[in-house]
């Protein structure tokens, strides 16, 4: 037990459905601040984990709003630099030629969306955080490949290093580890 | 990509005449084509192929050390390095403007009057000169020769100033000399010359009309009595003045009216493309074919009995291909209808047509006329004396005046006979290239070996210079002083507009020197000898320097045409005419003809003239032998192919050109090419024919043998596809079509714009509201093809030559070319010119493409913004004219085509690689007018802008001007019934509109009448 | 998942478990003995970019007329490569989006590097049209900047368009690559073998740790991204055909052509998709993870896409000549009959008659014909765009001005040089990233055993 202090209880289970029959255990237990690791996605997960649909939700606003900014920048910036700026006749057709400023408004659109999209994910995923106490568990490593682990984090009110041992345990996990601070 | 050939027989891209015919036959109504090649539709593939290749290859191999690569290979990891590379700006000459002569502004062009001769016969010319630099010339208004008008020859001259292969320097034996050593060697056998009375001593000059000039030769006749005077022009009239010995029993010089003639007979003379006078003559023709507003609908009638295509046949009503040497006969059949001596042999069809012709000759008395060819022999033209007397048109459409060039120097012949007896040991020879271009069996440079001292003048270190010991280098016309008669002998004045550029010096002092009389200069001599004879002209009491100003401002002299006499006819002339030429023809008719472009050869060294497109076959950089497409056929010929001339011993080998309208079993072939020291450009350009050429037949003979070669060769053409393709681009009809159907142009036509209601958008608002909306029209009946607009065009807007092989790779830069349509058969067609500028549309499609706002309207015109423009030709591709050019390559500066920098027009940028250029209706013109206007305060009046194309027309075939101003001549014309504007349907809105070509066939000969 | 997949021909050896899979697509990145053939492979493409440098540098030093250019010509090669290249990208964008959302299992073992080639393939697309320039150093003018004349770019003009389209087609497939590479490179940088390459790996993560939260939000815009590659595939082919459809020039004036250019883009896509399977599945020995049951379903799209294509050909004649106006049958008598026919033809042939092979379930499941296939539709669709290119100006209006013109070797010298560079990069990648998904192909095998959900 590092003086740094713990950051929480984390369990390494072989397979995916285990590690959901605990999380899912671990949420009616009335656990919260908890957190799982897998190789890939899990349907689920996210809603026991404190990070449900309006969560995720927040990504798609993000892009929407970088949808609408992208656009209207576009358009007003074709606009404002053709009739507010130096005007040029150019074969013939009006300043605001409206239906050739469609296509420019429409690709900005789509790539502020995008950046919206990834950027707002990131930020909300707080990236890029390199540093983070869970790899500091050696076995942790293997999260990435193919073990699924389980971390009841020390802030939690109901933490209690024996009897959150305990709850692990009996889904018996191939380890259990204390995750330094 | 797998491109294969799909030619006709067995050499690629050749022509199956029967085909051609078939599809001609096939053809219905009007219907226009373009040179063989595209009637047989036969593809260009090998020609690029082979055009792309040795150019590839050039590149792939060209050298490059391990250094150059390592370099690009850095620059290639970072392109910014290879771009930098690429973009260094071409070095500029400047100049330090020291102190300022009186009178001049620097940046503001001063215009002076004087004259450029072609053959020794003179052309009024406006100089333009900046700060001292002559850029450019147009012609004297006030000039009777000119009119205001120019043709290419004349407007090269700027170019060939600035030639930097010039010869520079006196030499002797080729090795450098200086012009005081020349001094005092040829005062030191000048003086052993006055002993012996000038014996031996002999001067060459080409054709002199120049008053001062000739009085200097009198003069050193006069010291040295035994000396002699021959005189040799490769582009002589012999034919003229015997003929006018034949008819008159003396020499005249004929002066033709032809805006009093109705009916004109061109019997083989191309008096709109080259005769003396021509411009002034193209100006009288064309203004008897104009349609003038309000005025009955009239033209006159040409018929031309042509030995060979050219652009006079192109605008006649009629063409009769003849071979020049059978028209002797057609003349005497036609001299013989009106009772003039015994008819030729003449082909029924040839009397048919000569019948109407004579018939229409008839029902214009005394305002009928009848021309001769320069080259046909004395009896034709002694039989058209006789014509136009019977015709009553002496003292009207024809009036005879004193000879320009005084008789009483030997011939060429004489000149090699009298070497042949050791008679000269001293030759002077004042200009020309005789050992180029003698006529090959007097073995001129064979001769001029023989003469012990040899001295030349000339511009050019050239063949004849090779050969010479003393070779001085001649002043250029622009720099020197001098006179010339024109045409109606009126004396026009040379001035100077810039100090010899390169130690040259004028003919008067090398005439002096050699003489040994005291080296005065050009000036000095010219005014001198008009001091003495100015009386002749000058208003009474009018004092010397008073009339020497007005005379050297205008250019010319006032009134000095030479005076109308009628002389008389000899009665007994049928009877001492000789005999009919060639009753019997050995082989094929060998015809010569002087160069569109480069004239005798005089001009090889020009790219402006060598990459300007020939009137009719539109070849740059080349010669050809032209055949009729029936002896094409008959000999197994094709199109490009080189074949070997064969004539009296003599084999010249050249490619074939299939030539419609030329006369069957005649060959023609131009003079000047083939040269072997003509400077960096012209030598190996083409090939030469001098060396089938005899002093006995100048201009044809039969007796040629053509053989083919199987070898085809690629001339580079600034036009491969060849039908309009039944669009209505250039629209023409009989006058009497036009009588009926007064808005023909429109009848069957595609239509107009559509309507505004039918775009997306509202009409363009211009704003502020222009001030002047430019516009332009091209008379399509009064154009003549003679490409002079073209040249202008690129002498005021500095555009660059290219060379062959870019010409050949598409690459020419031309903002105004002239296409050039047959209509008929093969045989004899109606040929059509269309000069196409750009149209500065107002919906211009090069605009809305262009990414960075190059291409965008201003002022009411389709403007090029060349510093803006970077590159990506959509614009070009967007044209529906196809009128933009690109720079390729670095053309402005290094290449040896590239414009002389001190030729280049200030006013005009010059363009760098990598950018589009387009014709701007000369906008720098447009800008002067307009700050001048500004000045004070007042609108550009009418006409006071005229773009280069525009001034440079003989015809006046281009209108321009302002549509806001009301009554503007561009506004009348363009309320004519005949105007049309090109591809109207596409809504373009083109400012440039043509008035649509009219012919005035003969009913009798309605054959031609395309429109029923 | 779907029952009737699994009677199928498994699209992945049915022992893989998660551990397996690591190790192998892992190992393909950090082993140390480098297959013989990549190397060979290497060698020769890096000498072809080589070539692709040193000939565009060659040309912007001499100027743009090396290529096989003129007036009325003043497009040709560099263009159709332009089109073509954006036409490959397609594929790679439209696999990793729209497969996604369809939940097609046959997506994750191609996904990857097809999203891979699609950035490579935009990157060479959008260097064409500046070397194309005139003035290419001047390129930067197409951007609107405020600069001291207070001048824009005019916005009307197609090329702008083409500009942004370009611009931001690379800008989202970077994003989405980027996004989809995440996850794996936190399997990376926990698998690195080397401090360097896991301090590489480990920033690249941005310090993905697999949280469930992660992968929630993870999905969420890879859902978003997703669905935004339909329109973005359209849109940009779309916008560039408009570089053509909006001028006047007969042949290039259809309506018709946004539509039929994505349908071209996308066949030619997915063939370049196999061109690169095959070679890779072999060199990696990953035959059992792209299976040619892979490739009969790549095959299926092309073959669908196609269709699409010849019907757009007809289409686009009827239109000519029902348009009435003689400009346009000037068009066809000459893509049919005159200088570039043979062309048209050869496309035609290539286009229409060669992929009706795929009809057949044997060619469709054999990886050599569908290589050959795919090959030769890379060829057709580029010939497409050449003629379409070409054959539209060397003769529309002016007759007088008509005139054709060959290639030169400068164009080929960059073309080749271009797939070389292309090729290069493609290798370069998969030696530095997985070139299958991990955590797709996870999902897969979890999904096998179909106890927990999985999400898409």
């Amino acid at each position: 037990m590092s003086e740094r202090g713990r950051y929480g209880l984390m369990a390494a289970f072989a397979d995916a459905d285990t590690l959901v029959e605990a999380s899912r255990a671990a949420h009616k237990k009335g656990y919260r601040k908890m957190d799982a690791y897998t190789p890939m996605p899990i349907e689920g997960l996210g809603e026991l984990l404190g990070c449900g649909e309006r969560e995720k939700a927040k990504v798609s606003w993000l892009a929407l709003a970088g949808g609408v900014f992208g656009g209207c920048c576009a358009y007003a910036l074709q606009y404002t630099s053709t009739t507010l700026g130096w005007y040029f006749l150019s074969g013939g057709k009006p300043a605001n030629s409206w239906p050739d400023f469609i296509i420019i408004t429409f690709e900005m659109t789509v790539l502020f969306a995008t950046f919206g999209a990834v950027f707002g994910m990131f930020w909300l995923n707080g990236f890029p955080k390199l540093y983070h106490p869970v790899f500091n568990v050696e076995r942790f490593s293997r999260a990435s490949s193919d073990e699924f682990f389980l971390c009841i984090e020390d802030r939690d009110e109901r933490f209690d290093i024996e009897k959150t041992r305990e709850f692990l345990e009996q889904f018996k996990p191939i380890e259990i580890v204390e995750v330094p601070k | 990509m797998s491109v294969t050939d799909k030619s006709s027989g067995n050499i690629p891209g050749s022509i199956n005449l029967a085909t051609i015919r078939k599809k001609l036959a096939g053809t219905r109504g009007r219907e226009y084509w373009k040179g063989l090649e595209q009637v047989a539709e036969t593809p260009e593939f090998d020609e690029f192929l082979h055009a792309e290749f040795p150019r590839l290859a050039a590149m792939w191999d060209r050298k490059i050390d391990r250094r150059t690569l390592l370099k690009l290979m850095g620059g290639s990891v970072a392109f910014a390095a290879a771009g930098l590379a690429g973009c260094s700006r071409p070095i500029g000459v400047i100049v330090p403007y020291v102190n300022m002569p009186e009178g001049e502004i620097p940046g503001k062009p001063m215009y002076f009057a004087t004259s450029l001769t072609l053959g020794g016969h003179a052309r009024g010319v406006i100089a333009e000169s900046y700060t001292g630099r002559p850029t450019f010339v147009e012609g004297n208004q006030e000039h009777p020769a000119s009119l205001g008008a120019i043709d290419s020859y004349a407007q090269a001259s700027v170019e060939q100033l600035y030639d930097p292969d010039r010869a520079q320097v006196a030499t002797y034996r080729t090795i450098p000399g200086t012009w005081s050593a020349f001094i005092e060697q040829m005062g030191f056998q000048a003086a052993k010359m006055k002993a012996s009375g000038g014996d031996g001593f002999a001067i060459l000059t080409q054709s002199i009309t120049s008053p001062s000039l000739l009085a200097e030769i009198r003069q050193v006749q006069k010291r040295f009595p035994k000396a002699r005077w021959y005189r040799y022009q490769p582009v002589g009239r012999e034919g003229v003045d015997a003929g006018a010995k034949l008819a008159f029993g003396e020499r005249v010089n004929t002066v033709y009216h032809f805006d009093k003639a109705d009916v004109i007979v061109s019997l083989d003379a191309d008096f709109l493309g080259l005769m003396p006078g021509h411009l002034a003559y193209a100006r009288q023709f064309a203004d008897g074919r104009r349609q003038k507003p309000g005025k009955p609908i009239k033209m006159n009638r040409l018929y031309v009995i042509a030995g060979t295509p050219t652009i006079t046949g192109a605008s006649a009503d009629h063409v009769l291909p003849v071979p020049s040497a059978k028209i002797d006969a057609v003349a005497r059949s036609l001299a013989a209808r009106l009772g003039i001596g015994a008819a030729g042999g003449t082909t029924e069809a040839q009397a048919h047509w000569l019948d109407a012709v004579v018939e229409d000759l008839k029902k214009h008395y005394g305002r009928a006329v009848v021309v001769p060819g320069d080259v046909q022999p004395p009896a034709v033209h002694a039989l058209a004396h006789a014509i136009n007397a019977r015709l009553g048109a002496v003292g009207g459409t024809v009036t005879y005046t004193e000879p320009l060039e005084p008789d009483g120097a030997g011939s060429l012949k004489d000149l090699t006979d009298a070497i042949d007896h050791n008679e000269i040991n001293r030759l002077l020879v004042l200009g020309g290239n005789p050992v180029y271009d003698a006529p090959a069996d007097l073995d001129f440079a064979g001769h001029y070996a023989r003469v012990e001292e040899r001295i030349y003048w000339s511009h050019y270190p050239n063949e004849t210079a090779y050969m010479s010991y003393w070779h001085v280098p001649a002043a250029h016309e622009l720099e020197s002083w001098g006179d010339a008669l024109a045409y109606d002998g009126t004396v026009s004045l040379t001035q100077p507009l810039i100090a010899p550029l390169y130690h040259g010096h004028s003919a008067y002092e090398v005439l002096r020197v050699v003489s040994g009389a005291n080296a005065d200069t050009d000036y000095d001599v010219v005014r001198g000898y008009w001091r003495q004879h100015y009386r002749r002209y000058a208003s009474n009491g009018e004092a010397f320097d008073a009339f020497w100003k007005r005379s050297v401002q205008r250019g010319l002299i006032d009134n000095s045409a030479l005076p109308a006499k009628t002389p008389h006819l000899r009665d007994d002339l049928a009877s001492r005419l000789p005999q009919p030429l060639f009753r019997q023809r050995r082989g094929l008719y060998l015809q010569f003809r002087p160069d569109d472009s480069i004239f005798d050869g005089r001009f090889a060294n020009s790219a402006w003239l060598q990459e300007l497109p020939r009137r009719l076959t539109k070849i740059t950089w080349d010669n050809v032998v032209m055949l009729s497409p029936r002896t094409a056929e008959r000999l197994g010929i094709d199109n490009k192919e080189l074949v070997v001339l064969g004539y009296h011993g003599r084999e010249v080998t050249g490619p074939a050109w299939i030539m419609p309208g030329q006369p069957d079993n005649a060959v023609t072939v131009q003079l000047g090419y083939g040269r072997k020291r003509a400077g960096r450009l012209g030598t190996g350009v083409g090939f030469d024919v001098y060396p089938l050429r005899r002093a006995d037949a100048m201009w044809f003979d039969d007796g040629l043998t053509l053989m083919k070669t199987g070898k085809r060769v690629f001339l580079a053409t600034t036009q491969y596809h060849q039908t309009m393709e039944g669009r209505g681009l250039l629209r023409t009809a009989t006058l009497d079509h036009f009588r009926d159907h007064p808005h023909w142009v429109d009848e069957g036509y595609p239509g107009k714009p559509p309507k505004l209601h039918e775009s997306l958008y509202p009409e363009p608002a211009e704003k502020p509201p222009l001030e002047y909306r430019w516009a332009m029209n091209i008379d399509l009946s009064t154009c003549i093809g003679c490409e002079a607009c073209v040249i202008a065009c690129q002498a005021e807007n500095n555009i660059q030559s290219v060379g062959k092989e870019e010409v050949l790779a598409g690459h020419e830069m031309h903002w105004l070319r002239i296409d050039r349509y047959y209509s008929g058969n093969m045989e004899d067609p109606e040929t059509y010119f269309q000069p196409v500028p750009c149209m500065q549309c107002e919906n211009a499609p090069c605009e809305y493409v262009c990414p960075v706002e190059a291409s965008v309207h201003a002022e009411g015109l389709n403007a090029q913004v060349y510093n803006r423009c970077i590159g990506t030709r959509d614009c070009s591709q967007n044209c529906p004219y196809k009128v933009r050019r690109f720079n390729w390559f670095r053309y402005q500066t290094g290449r040896p085509t590239s414009t002389p920098v001190a030729a280049e027009n200030p006013d005009v940028s010059v363009r760098q690689r990598g950018i589009m250029e387009k014709c701007t209706y000369c906008i720098q013109r447009i800008n002067e007018a307009k700050i001048a206007a500004d000045k004070t305060d007042r609108r550009i009046p009418d006409g006071m802008v005229e773009t280069a194309c525009q001034r440079a027309c003989p015809t006046q075939a281009i209108s321009f001007g302002d549509l806001n101003t009301s009554h503007s001549k561009i506004n009348q014309v363009k309320d004519s019934p005949l105007d049309y504007e090109m591809l109207a349907e596409i809504n373009t809105r083109p400012r440039t509109s043509y008035l649509g070509g009219l012919t005035n066939p003969n009913p009798a000969l309605a054959k031609k009448d395309k429109n029923a | 998942m779907n029952p009737a997949a699994d009677k199928k021909s498994p699209l992945m050896p049915p022992d893989l478990d998660l551990t397996a899979l690591s190790d192998r697509l892992v190992g393909i990145v950090t082993t140390n003995k480098t297959p013989r053939s990549w190397m060979y492979a290497m060698a020769f493409f890096i000498f072809l970019t080589m070539v692709y440098l040193f000939s565009i540098s060659w040309v912007f030093k001499t100027g743009v007329g090396l290529f096989g250019l003129n007036i009325p010509v003043a497009w040709e090669f560099p263009i159709a490569s332009c089109i073509w290249w954006i036409g490959i990208a397609h594929a790679g964008t439209l696999i990793s989006g729209v497969l996604l959302l369809t939940r097609q299992n046959w997506r994750p073992a191609i996904a990857r590097f097809a999203e891979a080639m699609a950035m490579f393939a935009i990157i060479f697309a959008g260097a064409y049209p500046l070397i194309h320039l005139g003035r290419p150093w001047f390129f930067y003018w197409l951007m609107p900047y405020p600069n001291t004349q207070g001048l824009w770019p005019n916005w009307k003009s197609p090329l702008i368009w083409d500009f942004f389209a370009i611009t931001s087609y690379l800008l989202y497939t970077t994003c989405f690559l980027y996004l989809d590479l995440l996850p794996d490179f936190g399997t990376m940088r926990d698998r690195a073998k080397h401090r360097i390459s896991r301090i590489f790996y480990g920033i690249m993560a941005l310090g993905w740790r697999n949280s469930a939260k992660h992968w929630a939000r993870f999905d969420r815009a890879n859902m978003i991204l997703a669905a935004i590659s339909a329109p973005i595939v359209v849109s940009v082919t779309g916008t560039i055909s408009l570089d053509l459809a909006v001028t006047i020039v007969p042949g290039y004036h259809f309506t018709i052509f946004p539509a039929y250019f994505v349908a071209g883009a996308l066949y030619s896509g997915f063939a370049t998709v196999i061109v690169i399977a095959v070679p890779f599945r072999k060199m990696f020995g990953l035959e059992d993870l792209i299976t040619p049951r892979h490739i009969d379903y790549i095959a299926k799209v092309m073959l669908g896409f196609v269709l699409v294509v010849d019907y757009s050909y007809m289409c686009e004649i009827w239109t000519a000549f029902y348009s009435g106006a003689p400009y346009y049958y000037g068009v066809y008598h000459n893509r049919w009959f005159e200088y570039y026919a043979p062309v048209y033809w050869t496309t035609y042939f290539l286009n229409i008659v060669v992929p009706q092979a795929m009809w057949f379930k044997g060619v469709r499941r054999s990886v050599a014909a569908m290589f050959v296939i795919a090959l030769i539709a890379d060829l057709g669709m580029w010939m497409e765009r050449y003629f379409i290119v070409v054959t539209s100006t060397n003769r529309d209006y002016m007759p007088s001005a008509w005139l054709a013109k060959l290639p030169t070797g400068w164009d080929f010298a960059v073309l080749l040089g271009s797939i070389g560079g292309f090729c290069m990069l493609m290798l370069l990648f998969i030696r530095v990233l997985p070139l299958i998904s991990l955590h797709d192909m996870r999902k897969l095998i979890i999904r096998k055993k179909g106890n927990v959900e999985t999400t898409e």
